[in-house]
């Protein structure tokens, strides 16, 4: 509060004033708040239908018209388009995962089928290994310590189909159903989008890497600063403000790549 | 989106770095993890700008289930756009953008429409607390209880742009030059329309007042 805002009122403001400053604060419902507040902080909000409907503004389709469009076709092919849901393609290993911020035993496979709705925040332990297929659209593998929210269903007017990695390791094949537009992958130092490929974002601490098996895939700190980044490269960005570099893949991450590429392979048929 | 949390309009509010402590908003490092939605750094930036976020949802469209939807609206977003977040400044001005643009949206759509003719605090008369002092006779706390009710509903009448900039500056605390970034207006045009409301508000409220 700033008082010399206020250094210039009447008398007759100032009783209005005070009184206005004296009334009580305002209490939400403790269930409506301690649910909100369960969602917001796994992540399962990302997946709630939105209450509020808002009408579409001029403003939003700027620069960023064409994810937003992409977006919506997905959602259309997804939610309309009798699309398939999200289901486990495999487990690997043994250890706890957390969807939903529910604990789940890795090998309890129909437990996270059920838990599993687009949107829901995944953290996997190290030494475990889960991959998802949203039917013959996409694979994704989530693995070696990550915290992983998988794409939500794109609703209202700026929506956007995007998957998040605070940090850990996610596999991305895209398959013959994926509808030909972007899908984007964001971390903490950048955005990454791809039109049909296969890719492992790496997000550790204070730098992403992206490497690129199949196709090519666009990565920057922006869509100012992307890079398109093509097969048997990788492009890393730093947090620190240090300079992207695009170089080879690592022979072991390809390893990595080339072993889920070939045990999804049945996808591009 | 609303808006990009690194937009010139978000700067300059509060643009010092963020200090730590109780009480305080969430430090830069709070914030960074925030981005990389680290579950304890989003808790707490839950805990410290919840209720702000829906008092002013709730002042501002007068009901209860509205401010929830709208609420919930606004974390939905935040957690959409928590990476591009700038973790050296205040998120409070950027969040309380957010909320005043969907209350607005909300106003403008049909159903916001009909929301705004329909509105009374009546209907949720546990929202608010109107507290009468400690030790207050009876019959003043059934006056205060009444003054209240009735400042609430005539704040809850003003005009939607008087109402918001009422309820930024008197119950969020937020400043002319604040409230500005939020709005858009310049901080004279500010000034004056909060002016204008508290005269307005004199007038709904002469015979409670007198």
């Amino acid at each position: 509060m700033n008082e010399r805002d206020d250094m210039n009122l009447t008398p007759a403001e100032r009783q209005i004033q005070d009184a206005i400053r004296g009334l009580g604060d305002v209490r939400a419902d403790a269930d409506f708040q301690a649910r909100l507040r369960r969602e917001f902080v796994s992540g399962e909000i990302a997946a709630a239908e939105p209450a509020v409907q808002l009408p579409n503004k001029a403003a939003r389709w700027s620069w960023f018209a064409a994810p937003l469009l992409a977006a919506a076709a997905l959602a259309l092919f997804m939610l309309w388009g009798g699309g398939p849901d999200w289901s486990v393609r495999s487990v690997r290993g043994d250890g706890t995962i957390q969807v939903a911020g529910q604990p789940v035993a890795a090998g309890d496979t129909d437990r996270i089928a059920d838990l599993i709705v687009p949107g829901v925040r995944i953290v996997v332990p190290d030494g475990v290994e889960l991959e998802l297929a949203l039917g013959d659209v996409m694979v994704l593998g989530i693995i070696r310590d990550s915290d992983v929210t998988i794409p939500a269903e794109p609703v209202g007017g700026d929506a956007a189909l995007v998957a998040h990695v605070g940090h850990g390791e996610l596999l991305v094949k895209t398959g013959p159903s994926f509808p030909g537009e972007t899908l984007q992958l964001v971390t903490a130092e950048g955005l990454t989008e791809l039109v049909g490929t296969t890719i492992a974002i790496n997000k550790g601490d204070g730098f992403t890497c992206v490497c690129v098996l199949e196709g090519t895939a666009r990565i920057g700190k922006d869509r100012d600063h992307f890079d398109e980044v093509s097969a048997g490269s990788r492009k890393v960005m730093f947090a620190d403000g240090r300079e992207p570099m695009i170089v080879p893949i690592e022979p072991g991450h390809r390893r990595d790549l080339r072993e889920f590429e070939v045990r999804n392979q049945d996808l591009a048929r | 989106m609303d808006r990009d949390p690194q937009s010139p309009r978000q700067e300059g509010v509060t643009g010092a770095s963020v200090p730590p402590g109780p009480g305080s908003p969430l430090t830069g490092a709070q914030l960074k993890r925030v981005k990389a939605r680290d579950p304890d750094a989003l808790a707490a930036l839950f805990d410290h700008y919840f209720g702000r976020i829906y008092g002013l949802a709730f002042r501002m469209t007068g009901d209860k289930a509205a401010a929830e939807d709208v609420t919930q609206e606004v974390f939905l977003k935040v957690h959409r756009a928590a990476h591009q977040l700038d973790a050296g400044r205040d998120p409070g001005p950027w969040l309380m953008t957010i909320t005043a643009n969907l209350c607005k949206e909300r106003w403008r759509s049909r159903s916001g429409r009909q929301e705004k003719q329909t509105f009374s605090l009546d209907a949720t008369p546990d929202a608010v607390a109107n507290v009468p002092a400690v030790g207050a006779d009876p019959e003043t706390e059934v006056l205060a209880g009444d003054r209240a009710r009735s400042l609430e509903q005539a704040i809850g009448r003003l005009p939607e742009a008087m109402r918001l900039v009422v309820v930024l500056h008197d119950m969020q605390g937020l400043t002319h030059e604040e409230i500005s970034e939020v709005t858009g207006d310049a901080p004279p045009a500010v000034r004056k329309r909060y002016s204008r409301a508290l005269m307005k508000l004199r007038e709904m409220l002469q015979d409670v007042l007198e």
